[in-house]
């Protein structure tokens, strides 16, 4: 007998029930908006339950107590609460504190709520109220009288008498009635509070003869019922604790004919607390009671009432029963907030459901095969009153009677249930479907496969084989799995296939079992089997240690007769969906990463096999596809976005675990478009003479269970650009000086299979990418001008292979490195189209030389400044950064620069000075500069060297470098000085002559003092001291006469200037145009003897 | 009777290193098989958030249960009992159990021949866990 189901008032909450009376919505429209407002049940409200009721209350009298039925929960009990006796009657009377026949009205009243009272039995309360036209004042004292009596009148208190007044009625004041009626309505539930607290007393005050544990748990069934209605849900849970308890505790004393309505009770029970504990937010509490109930519960002795059989069965089914509504209890708890985890999720309740119920459903199976065929089903129904019985779990043909009923009776109904249970694979199916849901939603991919791999037996045992046979495949997939689990399925579902005469099923199941994995531990005659079936002959049984019958046997090996001859179409085995199989293939591009479009490619073909026996494939069919790369998940794969190239067969093949099949085919990726990606999209191996078969090794099954560094070659290829087809042979890299013409080689090369014509050079000056290339000179071919725009005819045809070279000739203007970015045009034969190749020179400039140029006065020391009108030493330093050859140099002086001297500087044409690289040659010139104003630096003007490299072909370069600018002081005074007398001898006068001249322009008269210096190395003849007054453009001398008392290098004899025209700084400086040294000879013998005086 | 059923060894990466079943458990092997594998389950849900290498129990159904031990290396321990034993194990004995078959664990990976994450394979370790059975029966 199946469990019992408690009925649809479990289904929610209880609810108080209250009644509403004397309103009559139909006619009155102020009632029907009363009426509508109490009828709308939201969550916030209380938990009130109203009805409407008019006319006669159907209140069911109280129930006579000496009833001779014994069991423990009526059926009927809960019932009783939720849809019969009501907490509350709220009478509702239209009635003014000012109406004309007040006590008329008032009597009415006092009847209507004194018939009521008479109609009730278990102390239901009673609320009146008035509906009235005006609102009463709180002041209004006739109100708070009239009220007084009514409420004596109808022996009501205080508060149970309510006021509606018809103001809120209106139909624009829902609002207000809605607050009225919310405030009424707890009113209603305070109420109704105490009639469930009056009922609770009532029944605890009941005393329990012999403390029987059947009243026991009622009463405690009872107090927690009515303490659910109380809304008081911790106090339900005691008392429904303490039942549970009572029965757990009297678990041996269970009359032997009634565990199943104790069993009934105690699901009852457990189901509740676990509700409650959900709803108290205390799944742990839930969880933990309903591992205490299978601990007590699910493994005690399932009794022998109504047989054996049937009490275990019915124990199996309640078991099953307990954890499905346990998993829907957990279920519906997620689904308001709970989270749950992979190891407390619903899943694992509903799992064992399923366990139990397979179990259920083999035991069943049993039974129903044991038990006498052909008995008519009994008459009159033992199991008729199934749904009506007194109490709950109650065995319906016991029902009216006391212990056990007649042995008819009881063999019917042993009968009865016996022909009614039925094995229900289906309910099973359901539960682990429901389960596996779970295990998907809480990541539980194991328990998952478990879950799968039991509706596969239950789907067996169902005997749909397809489906199971889907199931196990599935899991068997995954490798994961120990093997000792998946040879058992395999063993299985070889046989289940072999059942079925399923070819493909059959031939799929034997392909796996020819890996080495199972072949060693699960010993089968597999190959012979599918060497059988592709011959076209029945396969002969797969596991020869297997016990069958040759009977069954010959009756399969029969079928697969007659499915072989009606077989047409070939099986197909997808690899990928089986984890392994006898054959693995391994394809590979034995190429670049990158391939050009449209060439040829080298795919590798591998095929192995695990097997010693040879196995014959007819062919071996090898697709390619090219693909679009990355693919846009937005637009959908379109036909121009991927390309199927034709199979390539490759004949057939024999194969074993010693000689592999390998095999290179060479494949034309023509259409494919640029950055397309080329890998191998299935391989198919067919094989099969009587049976055909075909094995398809889709991309996931191509290259599996093999480590990506044991693939020879790449996977994919990607479809790279076109390759340049003309390209310089070899890179270009120039040294050159500045200015000079450089001549480089370019050599092209045509790697094309085709011809060009008209190939043509050209440099665009805008178009470089770097700014110094731009400055480049070209030198045209037999031209001698320097040009910045740069095109050349190479050649008219250039074809396939071959290798052109011509000069380029070019002068750098700019240092540094740089590429020189030449473009080369040039046709095709097939494409009118012009294409273009980019030709890269790199260039280093660098300077041929790097010049200093410095001012010395007349005693060879560098001026930061120099003076107007005095001469001065240009000095001129060329350092080398290369080996070159100075043919000439050339001062080109400013203006105002006039050059005294060069003579003996070096300068001049056909100089032919040799240079190394690191070198300096120098260069000078005495210079006079005369400015007329003073300004802050003073260009001296430019020099232009003619050199050119030191090697024999290089041709000369005029390069123009600047020279120094430097500060010209003015100074209208200028010295010089004359020695008469030379050389000059020791002990011998010396007539030196200083000349003073005047420059200034603006007819200044100068008026000097000068000042000769003593020292002890002369001794002097002359005016010491001298003032001289030089006149414009004029000159004064002043000449002093000195002999040398040593000879040597001695310092010059110094003189010192005065003027009030001119600063003393400007003649200091002045003064330095005078040499520093002089040098005096010793006496000469020639000398000696030429004078006459000595 | 403790019920000790089977002891079993699995690498980080879930691989299975090392398997015993209690002989006296034989006839259900594959009950047990299935039911140590659901386990990894709970092991990888609870493994993350272990802070120590006791798991605890792990799974349970009408027949056994699992308990879990992680080492510090990641490698996972489990431990199968009998659900249907009269007398439960408390928590501080199968604690002791998981210490003297990890002690069991480290002596064995201390042979230098044996390569870290393959199946084990050691007459010592396959001792040790008789004494573990013997001692539970």
């Amino acid at each position: 007998m199946d469990p019992i189901e408690a009925g649809d008032w479990i289904a929610g909450r209880p609810l108080q029930l209250v009644f509403l009376s004397g309103l009559d919505p139909a006619n009155k429209p102020h009632h029907s908006n009363v009426v509508n407002v109490f009828l709308n049940r939201t969550a916030e409200k209380p938990p009130l339950q109203i009805r409407v009721v008019s006319g006669e209350l159907d209140i069911p009298p109280k129930r006579d107590e000496k009833g001779l039925d014994k069991g423990i929960l009526r059926r009927e009990w809960p019932s009783k609460y939720l849809d019969k006796v009501p907490a509350l009657i709220v009478v509702f009377i239209d009635l003014d504190w000012n109406h004309p026949s007040w006590e008329d009205k008032k009597t009415e009243a006092e009847s209507k709520v004194a018939s009521i009272r008479a109609s009730l039995r278990h102390g239901t309360k009673v609320a009146l109220v008035l509906i009235q036209q005006k609102s009463t004042n709180v002041s209004d004292n006739l109100a708070a009288d009239r009220a007084h009596e009514l409420c004596q009148a109808c022996s009501l208190s205080s508060k149970q008498l309510f006021i509606l007044s018809a103001d809120n009625l209106l139909p624009n004041s829902m609002s207000n009635l809605q607050n009225f009626s919310l405030k009424l309505e707890m009113a209603f539930h305070e109420l109704c509070q105490v009639f469930y607290h009056q009922r609770l007393k009532t029944i605890r005050s009941r005393s329990i003869p012999n403390n029987s544990p059947a009243l026991v748990v009622r009463q405690q069934f009872k107090l927690a019922f009515l303490s659910e209605l109380r809304q008081d849900t911790h106090t339900a849970l005691r008392n429904y604790r303490l039942a549970y308890d009572q029965c757990k505790d009297t678990v041996e004393q269970w009359d032997g004919v009634d565990v199943f309505e104790w069993r009934s009770v105690v699901g009852l029970l457990n189901y509740k607390m676990c509700e409650l504990a959900f709803l108290h937010s205390t799944a742990l509490e839930a969880i933990n009671q309903m591992r205490r109930h299978a601990t007590i519960f699910f493994s005690s002795a399932p009794g022998i009432y109504p047989t054996p059989h049937l009490a275990s069965v019915e124990l199996l089914l309640w078991k099953s029963k307990q954890c499905y509504q346990f998993a829907h209890l957990f279920e519906r708890s997620v689904a308001s907030g709970l989270s749950a985890l992979a190891t407390l999720n619903p899943g694992t309740h509903l799992d064992q459901a399923a366990g139990i119920y397979a179990a259920a459903n083999t035991e069943i199976l049993a039974l129903k095969r044991n038990s006498p065929q052909n008995v008519p089903y009994p008459n009159p129904d033992p199991l008729a009153k199934a749904s009506s019985t007194v109490f709950f779990g109650q065995r319906p043909w016991r029902v009216n009677c006391e212990g056990l009923a007649s042995a008819e009776v009881e063999a019917d109904a042993v009968n009865a249930i016996t022909q009614r249970l039925v094995v229900n694979h289906e309910g099973v199916i359901t539960l682990l479907s429901a389960a596996l849901a779970q295990y998907q939603k809480y990541g539980c991919m194991r328990m998952k496969k478990k879950v799968m791999m039991e509706m596969a037996n239950t789907c067996y045992a169902n005997n749909e084989i397809q489906r199971a046979l889907r199931f196990w495949g599935m899991v068997i997939k995954d490798n994961a799995l120990p093997y000792s689990i998946r040879k058992d399925m395999m063993h299985r579902a070889t046989w289940a296939a072999y059942a079925i005469t399923s070819i493909q099923d059959f031939a799929i199941c034997c392909m796996q079992l020819m890996c080495p994995a199972y072949s060693e531990v699960l010993p089968s005659d597999c190959v012979g089997c599918l060497m059988d079936l592709l011959e076209g002959k029945p396969p002969r049984a797969p596991f020869p240690n297997d016990d069958i019958s040759k009977d069954q046997l010959l009756t399969y090996q029969t079928q697969f007769q007659q499915v072989i001859k009606e077989a047409r179409d070939p099986f197909v085995v997808h690899a990928s969906k089986i984890a392994e199989l006898f054959l693995e293939t391994r394809v590979s591009f034995l190429d670049e990463q990158t391939v050009e479009q449209g060439s040829r490619v080298v795919v590798r073909v591998e095929l192995i096999s695990k097997i010693g026996q040879m196995f014959r494939l007819n062919n071996v069919i090898v697709h390619l596809k090219a693909k679009k790369f990355p693919q846009d998940s937005a637009s959908t794969t379109t036909e121009t976005d991927f390309l199927l190239y034709d199979p390539i067969p490759l004949g057939p093949v024999d194969v074993n675990i010693d000689s592999p099949m390998q095999r290179v085919v060479l494949v034309d990726l023509k259409d494919a478009k640029q950055n397309w990606i080329v890998t191998v999209s299935k391989v198919v191996l067919s094989m099969g003479t009587g049976v055909r078969g075909d094995v398809e090794f889709d991309e996931n099954a191509l290259n599996r269970n093999c480590h990506v560094e044991n693939i020879v070659g790449l996977e994919f290829l990607k479809i790279g650009g076109e390759k340049a087809s003309i390209e310089l042979k070899k890179t270009i890299n120039v040294d050159c000086l500045i200015g000079e013409v450089t001549s480089t080689e370019i050599t092209l090369k045509n790697n094309s299979k085709q011809s060009f014509y008209g190939l043509q050079l050209d440099f665009k000056r805008k178009e470089q990418k770097h700014t110094e290339a731009a400055a480049v000179l070209f030198v045209e071919k037999d031209g001698n001008e320097l040009k910045s725009e740069f095109s050349m005819t190479i050649c008219e045809k250039f074809d396939a292979g071959e290798v052109v070279t011509f000069p380029l000739m070019f002068s750098a203007q700019l240092i540094g490195e740089y590429v020189l970015q030449l473009e080369l045009f040039y046709t095709s034969e097939d494409v009118a189209k012009t294409k273009t190749t980019l030709v890269e020179v790199g260039v280093t400039a660098t300077e041929p030389f790097s010049v200093t140029s410095t001012v010395l006065n007349v005693n060879g020391i560098p001026m930061s400044s120099i003076l107007n009108n005095n001469d001065h030493i240009l000095n001129v330093a060329i350092e080398s950064g290369s080996s070159i050859v100075i043919s000439s140099v050339e001062f080109l002086m400013a203006d105002v620069v006039t050059l005294c001297d060069t003579k003996n500087g070096g300068s001049g044409k056909d100089l032919n000075d040799v240079v190394e690289a690191g070198e300096v040659m120098a260069y000078s010139a005495v210079i006079r500069v005369m400015v007329k104003e003073e300004e802050t630096e003073t260009p001296l003007g430019r020099m232009c060297v003619e050199w050119r490299r030191s090697s024999p072909d290089s041709c000369p370069v005029r390069s123009i470098v600047p020279l120094l600018r430097i500060p010209v002081l003015p100074c209208p005074l200028s010295i010089t000085n004359h020695i008469k007398t030379n050389p000059a001898v020791v002990r011998q006068p010396i007539d030196i002559s200083f000349e003073l001249r005047n420059h200034s322009k603006e007819f200044q008269v100068i008026e000097v003092s000068t000042n000769f210096d003593l020292n002890d190395v002369f001794m002097f003849s002359g005016e010491r001291k001298i003032t001289v007054t030089v006149l414009p453009g004029a000159t004064r001398r002043v000449t002093v006469v000195v002999m040398a008392l040593s000879a040597g290098r001695l310092n010059f004899p110094k003189i010192s200037l005065k003027s009030a025209q001119i600063a003393d700084s400007v003649l200091q400086q002045a003064l330095r145009s005078l040499p520093a040294t002089i040098f005096v000879l010793p006496k000469s013998k020639e000398f000696v003897t030429t004078s006459p005086h000595l | 009777m403790l019920g000790v059923v089977g002891f079993f060894i699995y690498g980080k990466e879930n691989i299975r290193l090392f398997d015993s079943v209690n002989p006296r458990y034989a006839q259900q092997l594959l009950e047990i098989e299935m039911f140590t594998f659901c386990s990894l389950d709970i092991v990888d849900e609870k493994a993350t958030k272990a802070s120590e290498m006791f798991l605890g129990q792990l799974y349970n159904d009408q027949k056994w249960r699992s308990f879990g031990f992680v080492t510090n290396t990641g490698v996972r321990m489990i431990l199968v009992l009998d659900a249907t034993s009269a007398a439960s194990l408390k928590d501080q004995e199968i604690r002791l159990i998981f210490k003297r078959f990890h002690g069991h664990y480290c002596n064995t990976i201390s042979n230098p021949f044996y390569e870290i994450g393959t199946p084990m394979q050691s007459k010592w370790l396959d001792e040790g866990i008789r004494d573990l059975y013997s001692t539970s029966d």
